[in-house]
């Protein structure tokens, strides 16, 4: 279960959500990753505030948050690179401050900006990487062609890795990061600079890794492929988590619909004869897709189920009804991190 | 520290650079250059001389073409060694390396190593030229050996204080420049501070000068002199500056030579005088300044030749300045090790870890 601490008190209270320390699922396998009230500052700059959470083995977590709020020194920490100040950070139940090689062993980092060897092929990054976890050439040899099938890169196998389009770099930077089979996969804003048929296999290996019992903790600025991904979400703002849920029960929580029309007399009629608040219906001159539009303010899903078939019975002429925003964004944006400045 | 992570690293350091075509231009050019100093300098004693009696110019061209190494060392080492961590750090792959199970010392002396091969190929190629000067110039196999031995130590400690320079800034042009303006400072500045030196380290003293007198015989006569307030320029107390000297660390591997006798019979272990003698010489003459023996301007052949005068002390200096160049190499190497080790606690203003 993804939990977290927020400042001030704990963090809102979110069907199966449990808290740090306090609630593991006893019959649970233990978690992938377990960050303890961890502190971390550079200079007057705090990156990372008394910040908790756990990520499960086999689940994908999300870190959302604002640039700079302390997402890629939390995964710095948990790449056992960068030692906190004040708490600790467990990864397979590891300290890395106790045993930094055996964390380094289960772990693969992919950092958010790919740094290649400039004269390497784009197979010899991989086995350069692969002979850095001291892997057997019979092993790796295989393992490299594997990865270039996985990701799309057999055909760019032989070109310096220099060459490669951003993309292309995100594609061998995950496969870098999968070489020696990690169990603990960090992935720092993966879908950066990736077109949609590559986002789409990012979704694939993602989930395919969190199936065979990989924990993946991932970063990015693309909520909607976010929620598609991850099982659990911890928003970050100011090094703090402010909130966290699994994605599922963010279906729970309060969150815009839209409601689109054919005639925007009979939408608005029939929203003020079921007595929906709402901020006024825009006509269908006046919005992009060209049908009467209104936004209104539901607690959770079977409120909207219910919205949707009353309007119905009024005739109010449906022809759209959906969350305004994805329950990620909706949950992003309910938070203070959506206000500050570099917010997604 | 597993030899697999250390070769890891040296090859990976060593791919990145064999693979631009610059390095083979260069390599092949010094080899040409040092080839040609060769012929070039043999040629006019062949021409004019019939190739007879080579010996002491090919003497003086092997120095001067080991001295050609040490600089080209001086040169290259610095620019490779001194950018290989905040470099690699710039360019986001040194992360990758610390995140992964190589440790910090296969990193560093991997680094190092790699260096130092780089280094070394500047020797390796002047072999082709160097040897048969040496075979015609009668340098001793000792000799040759304990000249290769100091540019490969050199070499080594060199690109350890680069590597260590790497890892204490954060951007490369700054420690390449560090690593130069060391560099520029032992082989250089510090010899011509030393000169400097002269102008105040002076002392007025009493001594007994001999010199030798050809007024009434065909004989040269040794003739004593009270002399007071003879002013002894004390350039021994300022001679820690060269310790480190490249080059005088290269003259020191030269054989021995006996200040006294060299300047008037040359050596005695063999017939040649080439720079590196002359050097070694040079410094050991200005070691002590204060010794009776180092006022006697006779020939021993002079009648009257004083002997009670005792052998003015003829100490290397090579172990000081080999020391202070692997303590330099030594400490930079822990220092860059400790300072790449993960996970970091302290990480200095502006460094970013990827």
């Amino acid at each position: 279960m993804t939990q977290s601490t927020p400042p001030g008190g704990p963090p809102p209270s979110l069907p199966g959500v449990a808290r740090t320390g306090s609630s593991r699922t006893a019959a649970g396998p233990e978690p992938g990753i377990v960050a303890e009230h961890v502190s971390r500052a550079f200079g007057s700059v705090q990156a990372v505030h008394d910040l908790s959470f756990t990520a499960p083995r086999g689940q994908v977590t999300a870190l959302v948050g604002p640039n700079g709020c302390g997402k890629s020194t939390l995964m710095l920490m948990l790449a056992s690179l960068l030692a906190p100040d004040a708490g600790r950070v467990l990864v397979g139940g590891i300290d890395p401050a106790q045993d930094s090689p055996a964390v380094r062993s289960l772990v693969g980092w992919m950092p958010d900006q790919f740094g290649a060897w400039d004269s390497l092929r784009v197979a010899e990054v991989l086995e350069v990487m692969g002979r850095a976890y001291f892997m057997p050439w019979e092993q790796l040899r295989p393992r490299v062609q594997e990865l270039l099938q996985l990701m799309d890169l057999v055909s760019l196998a032989q070109q310096p890795a220099h060459v490669l389009s951003r993309g292309q770099k995100q594609r061998l930077g995950l496969a870098r990061a999968l070489v020696h089979r990690p169990q603990v996969l960090i992935l720092d804003e993966p879908a950066s600079g990736l077109d949609p048929a590559s986002r789409r296999r990012l979704l694939t290996v993602v989930r395919s890794l969190a199936a065979d019992g990989v924990t993946v903790l991932v970063s990015s600025h693309i909520l909607s492929e976010l929620e598609e991904m991850a099982d659990h979400v911890v928003l970050m703002d100011s090094g703090r988590v402010v909130d966290a849920s699994s994605v599922r029960d963010l279906a729970r929580r309060p969150q815009q619909w839209r409601v689109e029309s054919l005639d925007d007399h009979a939408l608005g009629q029939a929203l003020d004869a079921l007595q929906v608040r709402h901020r006024g219906v825009r006509s269908a001159r006046m919005s992009p897709s060209g049908h009467a539009e209104v936004l209104v303010q539901l607690p959770d899903e079977a409120t909207a189920a219910r919205l949707l078939a009353a309007l119905a019975a009024q005739d109010a002429q449906v022809v759209g009804f959906g969350p305004a925003t994805g329950r990620l964004e909706a949950a992003y944006l309910a938070s203070g991190a959506a206000q500050r400045e570099g917010a997604l | 520290m597993r030899p697999q992570g250390l070769w890891l690293v040296t090859s990976l350091e060593l791919r990145q650079r064999l693979r631009s075509k610059f390095w083979y231009i260069a390599l092949a050019v010094w080899t040409v250059v040092l080839i040609g100093v060769g012929v070039l300098g043999l040629l006019p004693t062949v021409v004019l001389g019939g190739g007879t009696d080579m010996a002491p110019i090919a003497a003086v061209i092997f120095s001067l073409q080991m001295i050609l190494v040490l600089f080209a060392m001086l040169l290259v080492v610095p620019a490779l060694s001194a950018g290989s961590i905040n470099g690699d750090r710039t360019a986001g792959t040194l992360a990758t390396l610390q995140a992964s199970l190589l440790s910090p010392t296969e990193i560093v002396l991997g680094k190092i190593l790699a260096g130092w091969l780089t280094g070394l190929a500047f020797l390796i190629l002047a072999l082709p030229s160097a040897v048969p000067t040496a075979l015609l110039g009668g340098i001793g196999p000792l000799y040759a050996l304990r000249v290769v031995v100091v540019i490969v130590l050199l070499t080594m400690c060199v690109t350890a204080v680069g590597v260590g320079l790497s890892a204490l800034t954060n951007r490369q042009l700054g420690s390449v420049v560090l690593a130069y303006v060391l560099v520029f400072g032992v082989t250089v500045v510090g010899p011509m501070i030393w000169g400097f030196t002269a102008a105040f380290l002076q002392q007025e003293r009493d001594v007994t000068v001999y010199r030798t007198s050809y007024s009434e015989s065909s004989y040269g006569e040794c003739e004593a002199r009270e002399e007071s307030d003879y002013t002894v320029y004390r350039l021994d107390l300022s001679q820690p500056l060269l310790w480190a000297n490249p080059v005088v660390l290269l003259a020191e591997a030269a054989p021995g030579v006996d200040p006294e006798t060299f300047w008037y019979s040359g050596t005695d272990d063999g017939p040649e005088v080439d720079l590196l003698r002359i050097i070694q010489a040079g410094l050991r003459s200005t070691s002590n300044p204060t010794h009776p023996a180092s006022f006697n301007g006779c020939s021993p052949s002079d009648e009257g030749y004083p002997e009670d005068l005792g052998e003015v002390p003829n100490r290397p200096i090579w172990p000081q300045g080999m020391a202070m160049w692997v303590l330099a190499g030594g400490g930079s190497t822990a220092f860059a090790i400790w300072r790449i080790s993960v996970p970091i606690r302290t990480l200095g203003k502006g460094t970013r870890i990827a």
